[in-house]
């Protein structure tokens, strides 16, 4: 129709060409004719193709206002074609897409464009459309067309599919496993579970080798590498696969997994998808399970008490303290009836029926039994008897404790046999003890001596011994204080004080104190006390009192005597010493005159002067010697005799007497031989005791040797010196010489006269060799000589 | 002369005697009859040997002794107690009391001058 139109325009411009033109216009017309026929049935099928086309087709002018719509547009919109012809295509947005109208509309001229926006129908209901806009140009105008396809479903789709997706990639974000896809051995992708187990901060493992996660070996021995792309394959064939696996987080550290594999089809890839569950905790619970389950056990089995487990009177196990009780093998009892244990099938169903009854009530219980051991033999025991679990009694397992008590039965038999031995002896002593305490108190009661027993001062107990001793009638004193014994308040408190500190320190108390009678009257007792217990004060004083009266006046008169005795024996010394100063005094006048005229001092003497004076001479001598025994033989026996230990030498002492004693052995004609030792020097002794004892006896030998010799002989024996002095004079008899040394004794007094002396000597030499810590000793043979021998002790340095 | 002594003895009879042994002896003797006298003696004329008998009237020998040798200038003088041994501890008493030594009463003429010599020798 367009084109009809053209071809009338062309024709009113060129007049002169009109008939040249007709007949052309003419052939044209049968050909338009046809065209038009041809133009009429393409747009009848055009018609058609665009009236029913499910796409909305609209045709518009420059100005979008529509030209021409198919069918479909008034199915969509609501508005009927003639509302819709001439209307601006605007009018179909919804108000809020109109903004955008001019832009999106907006084309290049040969162009077309593709663009979504919102329509409306004529009721206000919106909708989402896909728009295909072209433009054309016809007739030297310009004219769009536009498909229009109403997007509503594919977007509810597309909406649908967004929000599904986030909800799976949300799942797979937040889930605490670990989520790998995986495409053969990379990481393809993974979740945030994956990276906190795995301990990496970011997605960048997403691509890497997976077996960088793993240790190079698995527990099992395998390569880590070979075992999980194996697992990889299966699971690719179609078999999920579930095992647990050691991972190496990004410090290093491992941890045990257990994965899940799946296969998964993602994008058309076929890909594996990995779960991943950090299993240490459930490990280390279940270790820790195992490890307490396994102390349990191993606690079971090594108690020291019988334990067995048992179900519906069958043993199911034992432990070790159980096998040994009985004598059974660890592993023999498995199985076995309980029946075993007992003697017959009555204790065996009564032991049953007292525990299990119980059971069911307090769930616990004991009974005491007899169980066999393997060999026979029967143990005395204590079943106790715990259920494993409360819930299906009493089909259920029990635990049982068994104690073996034999030997406790056994000691408590003993027990019970020593408890009435015990008991008899107890009855025995205590009859003993009635009986010893009955013989007490008769002793108690004849004691000659009173005896008291004192608390607090107070007489708790006495004798009758004691009443008598002060006066009392029996008993009368028992409860009163000890005071009355005493004369004066200063006594009682000083003895109490002392028997006070007796009886606090374990000590005995004694004194002898004049005690006060009932009636008044003095009498010295002794007194003596002791604690009653050591170890307990508090339980008083036993006290024993003596009248002493009469033995107090004896020693009152013995000590007079005594002292009388000592003023005597003063009296006899001071007379000693007196008479032996008046002694000597004249003795010093008679020796020293008589010495003085003989030596010639006083002027010549004739021959008669000086034999007579020479007589005077010795009889002074001769009468000092005996003052000077009897003194000496006086202090010996008043035990005053004294010695003055000095150093000297003893050599020249001895040589000293023999020059002493020479004359006289000369004037007898009698050889007088000396032999000291050579070691002989100094010693320490009272040298004037030592000359006078060596002179006595030289002088006796001399005196009693009418022919013959006298030996002196001195030497030293390890610590001592031994003088000896022999002769060949008259001997002693071998009766007389036990007396020899006795005082007042001169042997055969007849001979007195024959040889003078006072027979005091040898008695004083003995005691004074004695005092010098020496001995002296004599052998005799009657007409044929003695010898004398003493020893001294040989000590060069003085020490006393 | 062999030096001076001085005599105490309150025995008319023993001082005669000493005073003439000694003298025949040649010794000077200088007598006194009493311990103070003595004493009073001995710090006058400084002898060279002190005889002091012991038994004395009033103060004994011991208490003169002790006087003597409580005087500095008497301090190197030999005393020698003549002594009768009557009681026990005389000895021990006299060489405490400060003699040098003793000799026993009665004196015997033939060694009484050997041993007053002995203790002048060892002043």
């Amino acid at each position: 129709m367009n084109r009809e139109e053209e071809n009338g325009n062309e024709l009113f411009g060129k007049e002169d060409l009109l008939q040249k033109r007709i007949a052309e216009l003419e052939a044209e017309n049968i050909k338009l004719k046809k065209d038009e026929e041809q133009n009429r049935r393409t747009l009848t099928h055009l018609d058609f193709l665009t009236r029913y086309a499910n796409d909305i087709i609209i045709l518009l002018d420059e100005n979008f206002n529509f030209i021409e719509v198919n069918e479909r547009v008034v199915d969509v919109y609501g508005y009927t074609r003639q509302e819709l012809i001439g209307m601006n295509a605007i009018r179909l947005r919804a108000p809020e897409a109109r903004t955008s109208f001019k832009e999106q509309t907006a084309i290049a001229p040969s162009g077309r464009n593709l663009f979504e926006t919102i329509h409306q129908h004529k009721n206000g209901r919106q909708f989402p459309v896909e728009i295909s806009l072209r433009v054309f140009e016809s007739g030297g105008k310009k004219y769009y067309q536009a498909i229009i396809r109403d997007i509503s479903e594919r977007k509810k789709i597309e909406k649908a599919l967004r929000e599904s997706e986030l909800k799976y990639r949300t799942l797979f974000e937040t889930a605490r496993e670990a989520i790998v896809i995986l495409k053969e051995g990379r990481c393809v992708d993974c979740n945030t579970g994956a990276l906190e187990m795995y301990g990496y901060s970011s997605k960048d493992v997403v691509g890497t080798d997976i077996f960088k996660f793993a240790p190079p070996v698995q527990p099992d021995g395998r390569d880590s590498r070979e075992k999980g792309l194996d697992l990889i394959r299966k699971a690719i064939a179609g078999e999920p696969q579930f095992f647990e696996w050691e991972n190496i987080r990004g410090n290093g550290t491992q941890f045990t997994a257990e994965i899940n594999m799946t296969r998964v089809e993602i994008e058309g890839e076929t890909l594996v998808l990995a779960v991943a569950r950090d299993i240490a905790e459930r490990k280390r619970t279940e270790a820790i399970l195992r490890q307490s389950e396994e102390r349990l056990r191993s606690i079971l089995w090594n108690v020291p008490v019988g334990v067995c487990i048992a179900k519906d009177r069958v043993f199911v196990s034992a432990n070790k303290c159980w096998c040994d009780m009985f004598g059974y093998p660890e592993d023999a009892i498995r199985g076995r009836k309980t029946r075993m244990m007992y003697e017959n099938d009555e204790e065996h169903e009564r032991v049953g029926r007292e525990l299990y009854a119980d059971l069911r009530g307090k769930g616990k219980k004991s009974v005491e039994t007899r169980h066999m051991r393997k060999d026979g033999s029967m143990r005395n025991v204590v079943v106790s008897v715990v259920p494993l679990s409360t819930s299906d009694l009493p089909g259920g397992e029990t635990l049982s404790i068994v104690t073996d008590i034999t030997e406790r039965k056994q000691y408590e038999a003993e027990l019970e046999k020593y408890r009435k031995h015990l008991e008899d002896m107890v009855r025995i002593r205590t009859s003993e003890l009635r009986e010893s305490n009955e013989q007490l108190g008769a002793i108690f009661e004849a004691a000659t001596s009173g005896i008291v027993l004192v608390r607090d001062r107070i007489v708790v107990r006495c004798n009758r011994r004691m009443d008598e001793i002060f006066g009392y009638a029996p008993g009368e004193m028992v409860g009163h204080t000890t005071r009355q014994w005493y004369g004066d308040e200063n006594s009682y408190r000083e003895i109490g004080e002392e028997t006070f500190y007796c009886i606090t320190h374990d000590r005995t108390f004694f004194r002898e104190q004049k005690l006060v009678r009932k009636d008044g009257s003095f009498f010295w007792g002794r007194m003596t006390g002791r604690a009653m217990d050591k170890s307990d004060p508090s339980k008083g004083l036993v006290g024993l009192i003596e009248d002493i009266t009469e033995e107090k006046e004896a020693a009152e008169s013995l000590k007079t005597a005594l002292a009388r005795a000592e003023s005597a024996d003063r009296m006899k010394s001071a007379f000693l010493a007196t008479m032996s100063h008046e002694l000597r005094t004249p003795l010093n006048s008679i020796i020293g005159f008589t010495g003085m005229l003989l030596q010639g001092l006083a002027g010549p003497l004739n021959d008669e002067q000086a034999t007579q004076l020479r007589m005077v001479k010795d009889s002074g001598r001769h009468l000092r010697a005996l003052i000077n025994d009897v003194l000496d033989i006086s202090k010996i026996e008043a035990g005053e005799l004294e010695i003055a230990p000095e150093k000297f030498d003893l050599r020249e002492c001895v040589q000293t007497v023999i020059q002493t004693v020479s004359p006289l052995a000369g004037k007898k004609q009698i050889l007088l031989n000396s032999n000291i030792s050579p070691d002989i020097g100094a010693v320490v002794s009272d040298q004037q005791r030592v000359a006078q004892i060596l002179l006595n006896l030289l002088s006796n030998a001399v005196k009693f040797t009418d022919q013959g010799e006298v030996a002196l002989t001195v030497e030293l024996a390890g610590d001592q010196v031994i003088i000896s002095v022999s002769d060949t004079g008259i001997g002693i008899k071998n009766e007389d010489l036990d007396k020899l040394f006795k005082p007042f004794r001169q042997i055969d007094t007849g001979l007195t006269r024959q040889y003078e002396g006072t027979g005091l000597g040898l008695a004083i030499c003995k005691r004074l060799v004695e005092k010098l810590g020496g001995n002296i000793t004599v052998k005799s043979e009657w007409g044929k000589g003695s010898k004398f021998q003493f020893t001294l002790p040989y000590c060069s340095e003085r020490r006393i | 002369m062999k030096g001076n002594i001085l005599l105490i003895e309150d025995n008319e009879q023993n001082l005669y005697l000493t005073t003439f042994l000694l003298k025949k002896n040649d010794y000077s003797v200088v007598q006194a009859k009493s311990g103070p006298e003595g004493i009073a003696e001995a710090i006058r004329m400084v002898p060279d040997l002190i005889i002091l008998d012991i038994q004395l009237p009033q103060m004994d020998g011991y208490a003169v002794a002790g006087e003597l040798r409580n005087n500095r200038t008497l301090k190197n003088v030999p005393i020698v107690a003549v002594t009768s041994y009557a009681m026990v501890g005389d000895r021990e008493r006299a060489l405490a009391a400060g003699c040098n030594g003793y000799i026993e009463k009665p004196i015997d003429p033939d060694t009484f001058i050997g041993q007053i010599e002995k203790f002048l020798k060892a002043r």
